[in-house]
């Protein structure tokens, strides 16, 4: 993959183009096409909404802490911090899918 | 950002500068910066929303009472508003971050016509969306 950060750069966009779609959906099936105030009920049915809401957060949590990276690099953090906030990030980044993850298959019951 | 700029603004950045990734006074920038800042600005404003929506909604998520009560203070007017704010948001920074991808694809945009159709555009989606969200119609 040529220079190296080209494959962050690159997921950056893949998932930024992904989450317009993701994020249209899910604002659609969450907020607009159901009564307000939402219940219980509304997020409990679907199996396949709530493998949906996982593919959305993965790519958020994705792309949010590649962002980030990118906005704590233009800090001037220097490159000892750096070789920290990466691994930092992605523990971050699989704490909080992990977290996700078992409350959308807790939903399903 | 102009680079004498740069060169006029010299020494340590402030802690705002070092959030917003910039440098020296915003008054002086031309429409591609204010682009990038408030993509910066759109983009933190998203990071802590989202982590905030994941626990909020996931420790709600523990008993169908705890949820719909959540769900419930969460349709107050306030909140309400605070979600069109999220709206404008994140369209604008979708809608930015296309055009980031379409320069970055060496396309020959224009530019500032691209910012101010997003600009515009979620300003707009904030317009339409309102009467919806606060249900007048």
């Amino acid at each position: 993959m040529g220079r190296p950060g080209f494959l962050g750069w690159l997921l950056q966009r893949v998932t930024a183009v992904a989450l317009v779609f993701f994020l249209g959906a899910h604002l659609g099936y969450a907020h607009y096409a159901v009564e307000w105030p939402l219940t219980w009920e509304d997020f409990t049915g679907s199996l396949f909404l709530r493998v949906v809401d996982i593919g959305i957060l993965v790519l958020v949590v994705y792309h949010a802490l590649y962002g980030v990276r990118t906005a704590l690099l233009d800090f001037g953090v220097g490159s000892r911090a750096e070789r920290v906030i990466t691994p930092l990030l992605w523990l971050i980044g699989l704490i909080t899918i992990i977290f996700g993850v078992q409350i959308f298959l807790f939903l399903l019951g | 950002m102009a680079r004498d700029e740069r060169a006029t603004f010299g020494g340590e950045k402030t802690l705002l500068e070092r959030f917003t990734g910039t440098r020296g006074s915003w008054r002086r920038y031309e429409v591609g910066m204010w682009a990038w800042l408030l993509h910066r600005i759109t983009g933190w404003l998203l990071v802590f929303y989202g982590f905030i929506h994941l626990w909020v909604i996931g420790f709600a998520a523990v008993r169908p009472e705890s949820f719909d009560r959540v769900m419930e203070i969460f349709s107050h007017p306030l909140y309400l508003l605070l979600d069109l704010g999220l709206l404008g948001v994140v369209v604008f920074h979708a809608l930015n971050g296309l055009r980031i991808l379409l320069i970055d694809l060496g396309l020959k945009i224009p530019q500032k016509a691209f910012f101010w159709a997003a600009f515009s555009l979620a300003i707009l989606a904030v317009g339409v969306s309102a009467p919806f969200f606060f249900q007048v119609v």
